[in-house]
């Protein structure tokens, strides 16, 4: 048993704060040492989806509100969480990605997630919705050993 | 958030370049400028060549563009690599949008009467 490296950030629950999670997620997947960089790419856009999500949920709510971001990594998988304190519990269904439309607003984001992550887990906090996500490294000789 | 907008032109093209990252924070200012430069031109290109990423909402704001300049009848391109042309292809929005590598690329993206969108 494995306990992971942790990273935390608290950001505002505001879009100007995107960016500093996208960021401070690229610096965890880096230091966990065996992401490559389109990897670290995705995983930028991956944060930015949990993050805007989070604002959307919270933007319901008058409280002032910190989103918690928090980064673990091991040797075999990196795990990404977005907690917001937004009250609320909305988990929904792993959505199939819809036929593409040209007059669809919307609703990119849970199909991204679901692309470039191994499993995606809607969970209750105390105060809100926890999204965690999980990459699991792609080393076929760990498996066999 | 590190985000920078320009209109420039390439043959009939207008063409709206970005540097920087499209997500909630600057989604507004790129689809004021996709606005104004729909009312410009029936040529519409988006160079997301120098664009570190582009989200969901970033995405979102694309097909509105696309949609306004569709539904008058013009011409509408992206222009992306790398990670923003796989968030184009993760969400199959590359099978509904004339999505190219290069400027150069643009010459072979048809009219929208025989255009990839339905």
């Amino acid at each position: 048993v494995t306990t992971g490296r942790v990273d935390e950030l608290e950001i505002p629950a505001d879009s100007r704060y995107v960016a500093a999670a996208r960021n401070f997620v690229a610096d965890s997947a880096r230091a966990a040492g065996w992401l490559d960089e389109d990897q670290i790419d995705d995983l930028r856009l991956v944060a930015s989806e949990l993050v805007t999500n989070a604002l959307r949920a919270q933007a319901h709510h008058a409280l002032p509100a910190v989103i918690t971001v928090r980064s673990v990594y091991h040797d075999d998988r990196f795990e990404l969480s977005v907690a917001d304190s937004a009250g609320g519990f909305d988990a929904p269904v792993a959505p199939p990605l819809p036929e593409p439309d040209l007059h669809r607003e919307g609703g990119f984001g849970l199909p991204l997630i679901e692309a470039l992550t191994d499993e995606a887990h809607f969970v209750r906090n105390g105060s809100g919705t926890t999204v965690r996500v999980v990459v699991y490294r792609p080393d076929p000789e760990r498996r066999a050993g | 958030v590190y985000f920078h907008v320009r209109r420039a032109h390439h043959g009939a093209w207008t063409v709206v370049h970005v540097v920087g990252e499209v997500d909630l924070a600057t989604a507004p200012e790129f689809r004021a400028e996709l606005v104004a430069a729909t009312k410009e031109s029936g040529a519409l290109a988006i160079d997301l060549t120098d664009c570190d990423l582009v989200d969901s909402v970033g995405l979102g704001v694309t097909l509105g563009a696309a949609r306004r300049v569709r539904s008058s009848g013009g011409r509408f391109a992206v222009v992306a690599s790398g990670v923003v042309r796989r968030a184009f292809e993760r969400t199959r929005l590359d099978e509904i949008l004339d999505v190219v590598e290069s400027m150069s690329a643009l010459e072979a993206v048809p009219l929208a009467e025989g255009g990839t969108g339905s």
